[in-house]
């Protein structure tokens, strides 16, 4: 059973009964301000705040996906570091999917196939 | 001579490959000293005279401009041993070029082929293809008559060398061996050089080396190559661009990226400057209207100089405002056209359109 909770930016927040099963993932470290979901190139990460949380982040996915799972005993929250932040989720505990949305460059393939 | 690699061979070959790849990335300066005598032991394992001179030089930029300063004024003429003169062809062929033969040759094809697979192949996207001839073409175009190609690339020389160095490691003799190792050792310890007869130029490494994900140059914030001399080399996903679209992107004008002659340019250039800008200059197309603007439109537009449209969804961010990405044609999730706003919203997150849900609450 799935529950999609919402998006914040470019995460889907969708909360699931069960990790995946046979699924490949690797545990994330978790940094000073908490984990990061999704990295931003001017620091305003997207981040799982809580302090009984575990991430792990799924390696068997589609081209240009990020799909990450975390585990939430007790409360946490999605947050975004940022001075104007997109508003934060409450998560209670359970199991949360996030998946980063992916873009595709129609152009790029193109124009390298004209230049050569 | 050795054909087929042990099971052991087999099960170094990554573990070596990454110790190449370290090196052929590595940002740390060179050693001078160290550096001058790589230089001078190359020469004479090639059975030539040492070089009189070696200039370390902090860029390879600084190093042909160097080069064409002496070429090009009196000032050649006054250092001695008709230095001018020797500033003309270069030893390519003396130093490397004739030893590659010759190495392939001890190699044999088999397994050669075996460790160019799965050696030089892989260093060589990343290491030749992406970061030697991306800077090979920017100095190009920014030196221009003073620019002179090289063979020596340094540590970026290592998808060639590094599977001549396994078939040493192996067992495998070459009848250059020591030239050979003169060169493992110019590659391990230097950056780019220029070599000529009696004068040598050899450049320190780069400072600061970024990658995409799958290897090409790219840098959103700053240069991807630069050098200590100041020397900087811009890239979006592997295309040289100009600084000013990475540095002042925010000023970037959508109508400079189309009158960009360069086609791979102008369409990096549009991806850096953002697809919601570029909206205003280029004519679009709507395929599907979803009449949610949270869900959006699917819509198509079109590059100049470019054969087909690209998919775009366009939608309103609560944040953001205007959000518009590319989608492909037909979706890897479900193989399915994506034909629809909603089919587009489902690729971005990975779903088959026919399980996409659009949540009620986005921030």
């Amino acid at each position: 059973m799935k529950q999609v909770i919402g998006h914040q930016g470019e995460i889907r927040i969708v909360k699931i009964d069960a990790l995946p099963a046979d699924m490949q993932a690797e545990a994330t470290d978790k940094g000073q301000k908490g984990f990061i979901i999704s990295h931003s190139e001017n620091g305003n990460h997207h981040l799982l705040v809580g302090d009984n949380v575990a991430v792990i982040e799924r390696q068997d996915v589609p081209s240009g996906m990020q799909i990450l799972y975390g585990i939430v005993s007790g409360d946490a929250e999605l947050v975004q570091d940022a001075a104007t932040p997109h508003d934060g989720f409450s998560l209670p505990e359970g199991f949360y999917e996030f998946r980063i949305s992916r873009e595709y460059d129609p152009f790029a393939q193109q124009a390298r196939r004209v230049a050569d | 001579m050795i054909t087929e690699l042990t099971a052991e061979q087999e099960a170094l070959l990554p573990v070596f490959r990454e110790q190449c790849r370290a090196i052929g990335l590595s940002t740390e300066p060179i050693d001078k000293n160290e550096a001058k005598d790589a230089v001078s032991n190359l020469y004479t394992e090639a059975g030539l005279e040492a070089p009189k001179m070696i200039f370390v030089c902090q860029s390879p930029a600084q190093a042909l401009l160097m080069r064409a300063i002496l070429r090009n004024t009196n000032l050649g003429d006054n250092l001695g041993d008709n230095l001018k003169a020797n500033l003309g062809d270069n030893l390519g062929d003396n130093l490397g070029a004739n030893l590659r033969d010759n190495l392939w040759d001890n190699l044999g094809d088999n397994l050669g082929d075996n460790l160019w697979d799965n050696l030089g192949d892989n260093l060589w996207d990343n290491l030749g293809d992406n970061l030697g001839d991306n800077l090979g073409e920017n100095l190009g175009e920014n030196l221009r008559r003073a620019y002179e190609y090289t063979y020596f690339l340094g540590g970026q020389d290592m998808p060639w060398l590094a599977f001549y160095k396994f078939g040493q490691m192996i067992g495998v003799t070459y009848e250059r061996q020591q030239h050979f190792d003169a060169y493992w050792r110019y590659a391990e310890t230097c950056g780019w050089g220029y070599f000529y007869q009696n004068v040598a130029f050899v450049c320190d490494r780069p400072t600061t080396l970024a990658f995409d994900n799958d290897g090409r140059p790219h840098n959103e914030t700053g240069p991807t190559i630069e050098f200590s001399d100041g020397y900087k080399v811009y890239n979006w996903h592997g295309t040289s661009v100009p600084a000013h679209w990475i540095e002042d992107k925010e000023n970037l004008s959508p109508l400079e990226v189309l009158r960009t002659e360069n086609v791979e340019q102008r369409a990096a250039g549009a991806a850096i400057i953002g697809w919601p800008k570029m909206l205003s200059v280029l004519d679009a197309k709507v395929i599907h209207d979803s009449g949610n603007p949270d869900i959006g439109q699917l819509i198509e537009l079109a590059l100049p100089g470019l054969p087909e449209p690209g998919r775009f969804l366009k939608a309103e961010c609560p944040r953001n405002g205007t959000i518009c990405e590319g989608v492909p044609y037909i979706s890897d999730i479900d193989g399915l056209p994506i034909d629809t706003a909603i089919a587009a919203q489902a690729w971005r997150i990975g779903d088959p359109q026919s399980d996409y849900i659009h949540p009620e609450k986005r921030t």
